[in-house]
């Protein structure tokens, strides 16, 4: 330790360096070599300058304290050079292009010229200046000289106060641009770089470029006439699909103009306006537009112009949403005239008291699933599957079915028709597809409930008379049904399957049965056992007397049932039933297959003398049916196509005074003959009342069930969540009124399954 | 680069006493000045003759300053222990004048 203290003053002292004398002189001698360098380098000779020397004097002047006069000296020095510059080279070709637009790329290319040349020197300059740029320049919170070098080009060239080169060079820009829009070719290279200089000028905060305040709110402004004028001028020369095309390409076109030669934020801004302009703003038009508007697209499957609207549209707000409405309300209209078509035929033939056909019901059906189709094809390659879309298209859909109160009767009418005919020869595919549709459809029903009521009554038609062409069918239908509606929907439509199928056993032992018997029928006898609960047949059997024949054989089945069944009750349904007869006529034999009912109608002119006749009511006696099934059974054998009575006098109804007699000189070549009973046919008026008065009566039963239901669980519940819950629950079969509810509920407290709450009267309790 | 400009791998510095020191580009390049002085878009002489003049730096510190760059390449991301950089007392505050100038 003693030796290091020792040796420390050995080692020399730090000898000072050599003070300088730094007088006013010595600046000025330094600053004249500096200005020099600085001229010299705007003159592009700088290859002429020892940059240790140029360095060493800002160094100098740096260290020397004379910071800010050596700022100050540089930033005239440029600044001078600028305006001189300015003078010299731009102003001469501002006139150009006042006088011709083509022209104003020559101011253009005159800045451009000194922009670069200006940054070159400024680059060289601040390489000079390093020093004062890394010391006196922070402290004194000052830009670099690079910076300040482009602030000056800025406030002396672009928005120079003594010359009109700003308002110059924005007229050319948006004359160029403008040009362009037009279809002329121009130099965008010029563009390219002038925008590029002004996006590289900053602000004095030194983050926003003057680009965007001193051009492009500009261009914005500027763009939104010429698209307000131009979208007017198309919109009256064109028509939609056209004018959409060339929206299109001026929104492409806008695109492409961003990013070739202004700068991607611009575009935004751009597409906005010409969205704004040339969309929103006509969105209305076009689309109402007589001549090709959207209504037209529609009607003719122009599903590239709908596309590309459903593509421009989406870009605006609400355009969307417009769209849709369009859409949907078209879709209404088109619902109106199928409704429409089916009531003015139904007025027709009413009055004419023909009942409705058929072939109005599959009509109506095809008319829709045809515009289901037509619209899922629109809604995949035009909308491109837009799920708002689709549920406008649904709910257009679904408020004109419901329009339609024979809806649901017409679809089960169609259901019917298919699997009773059309089906024959198709592919399993082709079967499915078919349901697959009338699914579809059947989803837009809000009244399920009415639906299934017709449906039973249809399938119980097909399943007894043997018309299901495939069973298979049948049954794909249910299972697309229990998906939509769950399992209680077709449980009783399974239920008639599962009868159908139970009775072939039953007809085998009921066989043996009869080898056995006592006393066997004089004739065959088939019996179909139903379920009464889930095949549509009325609570009463309709009365008929059955000739003693008839009844015998109905006594030997229900012997026999009833030993195997024990405590079932048996009715017997004459009208749903067949009889094949022998009828003797004078050419020849036939066998006829009528319904139960024409046969005992048939049987009673078996003990006649020849040519004697029955009136109407001798037979209404002998049969004791009521009316209107007896006319109907007339109206088969006397009228129809096979007349085996002769009715007097001759007309197509059946009056209470008329008379009948069997008609013995019938002809016909064919030995078997089936008489048809009246087809299934959509409904009578009175059958149409009597049909709702069931449907209203199940519905009553189900909502009951459903309030019981709730309030068991809930014990206590206010009415309005009550109602709410309830219609919840009942939604998926039809859509209850709040005010069949309120009368369940009233019903209910008086039956005692409720009671309301002491002290607060809105609220129900449940009584166990 | 250096071959297709024609320049040099060495660059000569002369002192304010008239030494001259011929150091690789590289090394010299260290400093920010001479790098600028070398690559400024300018084309000042020093870059186009190769001869950089420092009037104000005295052979001794120069050489000193030359010492200090090939000390800087060879430790440069070195990760074994960096040995000292010995400078003399007396040279100190000259040397540390000419670092400044030099962007050292």
């Amino acid at each position: 330790m003693a030796s290091l203290q020792g040796r420390r003053p050995v080692r020399g002292k730090i000898r000072p360096p050599q003070r300088k004398t730094n007088t006013e002189s010595q600046f000025d001698k330094t600053w004249s070599t500096l200005a020099n360098a600085i001229i010299t380098i705007h003159e592009q000779k700088a290859y002429t300058l020892s940059y240790e020397e140029v360095y060493r004097c800002g160094y100098n002047l740096v260290i020397h304290k004379y910071g800010e006069r050596l700022y100050n000296g540089v930033k005239d020095l440029i600044e001078e050079h600028l305006e001189s510059e300015a003078e010299k080279k731009i102003v001469p070709v501002l006139g150009l292009a006042d006088t011709s637009p083509a022209e104003g790329v020559q101011v253009l290319k005159a800045i451009q010229k000194l922009w670069k040349h200006h940054v070159t020197c400024l680059l060289m300059i601040s390489d000079i200046l390093v020093h004062m740029d890394k010391n006196y320049v922070p402290q004194s919170r000052l830009p670099r000289t690079y910076d300040m070098g482009l602030f000056l080009f800025r406030d002396t060239i672009i928005r120079s106060p003594k010359h009109p080169i700003h308002s110059h060079l924005q007229m050319v820009l948006l004359n160029q641009i403008t040009m362009e829009r037009r279809g002329d070719v121009i130099d965008r290279g010029a563009i390219k770089s002038c925008t590029e200089m002004l996006l590289e000028m900053k602000e004095n905060n030194s983050v926003d470029s003057i680009y965007v305040s001193d051009f492009e709110v500009l261009f914005v402004e500027t763009s939104r006439e010429f698209y307000r004028v131009e979208s007017d001028d198309l919109v009256r020369q064109f028509d939609p699909p056209e004018y959409m095309r060339k929206v299109e390409s001026r929104l492409d076109e806008e695109q492409l103009r961003c990013s070739h030669y202004l700068t991607e934020k611009t575009e935004p801004k751009i597409r906005q306006i010409v969205e704004q302009e040339m969309i929103a703003k006509h969105l209305k038009n076009v689309m109402e537009m007589e001549n090709w508007g959207l209504k037209q697209l529609l009607v003719n499957n122009r599903l590239q112009d709908l596309e590309r609207m459903y593509r421009l549209f989406s870009r605006v707000t609400n355009g969307s949403k417009e769209l849709q409405e369009g859409v949907s309300s078209f879709l209404k209209e088109c619902g109106k005239a199928i409704n429409a078509n089916v009531r003015e035929s139904s007025i027709e033939n009413t009055e004419k008291g023909v009942p409705l056909g058929v072939a109005l019901a599959l009509r109506w059906v095809q008319e829709v699933l045809d515009l289901k189709e037509k619209f899922d094809i629109i809604l995949v390659s035009a909308f491109a599957k837009d799920k708002s879309f689709e549920t406008a298209i649904n709910s257009a859909f679904e408020s004109f079915v419901n329009l339609n109160p024979k809806a649901p009767e017409f679809m089960s009418l169609f259901i019917d028709n298919k699997l009773k005919k059309d089906f024959k020869g198709k592919s399993d595919d082709e079967v499915d597809t078919i349901l697959n549709k009338t699914t579809t459809l059947f989803r837009f029903l809000s009244d399920r409930d009415v639906f299934e009521r017709y449906y039973k009554q249809h399938l119980s038609n097909r399943l007894l008379h043997g018309k299901s062409i495939s069973d298979e069918a049948e049954r794909g239908m249910i299972t697309k049904l229990k998906i939509e509606c769950g399992y209680q929907f077709t449980t009783k439509l399974e239920g008639m399957f599962t009868d159908m199928r139970v009775l072939t056993d039953t007809m085998t032992s009921f066989k043996e049965f009869l080898t056995n018997a006592v006393e066997p029928p004089p004739f065959e006898l088939n019996v179909t056992v139903l379920t009464s609960t889930f095949w549509p047949v009325p609570t009463t059997p309709v009365s008929c007397n059955l000739p003693g024949d008839f009844l015998a054989a109905t006594r030997v089945f229900e012997r026999f049932y009833t030993s195997r069944h024990n405590g079932r009750k048996l009715t017997w349904h004459t009208t749903m039933g067949n009889v094949d007869l022998r009828a003797t006529f004078n050419a020849r034999k036939h066998e006829l297959s009528v319904s139960t009912m024409a046969a005992v109608v048939l049987l009673l002119f078996n003990n006649l003398p020849d040519g004697e006749a029955l009136s109407y009511a001798t037979i209404e006696q002998e049969t004791g049916m009521p009316p209107e099934h007896l006319k109907r059974t007339l109206q088969s054998i006397a009228c129809g196509k096979f007349k085996i009575l002769i009715k007097e006098p001759k007309s197509r109804d059946i009056g209470d005074m008329d008379t009948f007699k069997f008609n013995a000189a019938f002809q016909e070549k064919l030995s078997r003959i089936k008489i048809q009973t009246v087809a299934s046919k959509v409904e009578t008026a009175v059958e149409l009342k009597e049909t709702q008065e069931k449907v209203e009566d199940a519905r009553k039963h189900m909502a009951e069930a459903a309030i019981v239901r709730v309030m068991k669980n809930r014990k206590s519940l206010d009415h309005n969540n009550l109602v709410a819950e309830v219609i919840s629950q009942l939604q998926g079969r039809f859509n209850p009124a709040p005010s069949l509810i309120k009368k369940r509920i009233e019903a209910l407290i008086e039956r005692e399954y409720l009671e309301r709450a002491p002290g607060d009267r809105t609220i129900y309790n449940y009584m166990a | 680069m250096a071959a297709s400009t024609g320049e040099s791998e060495y660059v000569t510095l002369e002192s304010s006493d008239g030494f001259q020191f011929i150091v690789h580009r590289e090394a010299a390049m260290l400093s920010g000045t001479v790098r600028n002085m070398l690559s400024s878009a300018g084309q000042f002489t020093e870059s186009t003759e190769g001869v950089i003049h420092f009037r104000d730096i005295k052979a001794v510190i120069l050489e000193k300053v030359c010492k200090y760059w090939y000390y800087k390449a060879r430790h440069l991301n070195s990760v074994t222990e960096i040995p000292h950089f010995e400078i003399e007392p007396e040279y100190a505050l000259e040397t540390l004048m000419a670092a400044d100038f030099l962007d050292t």
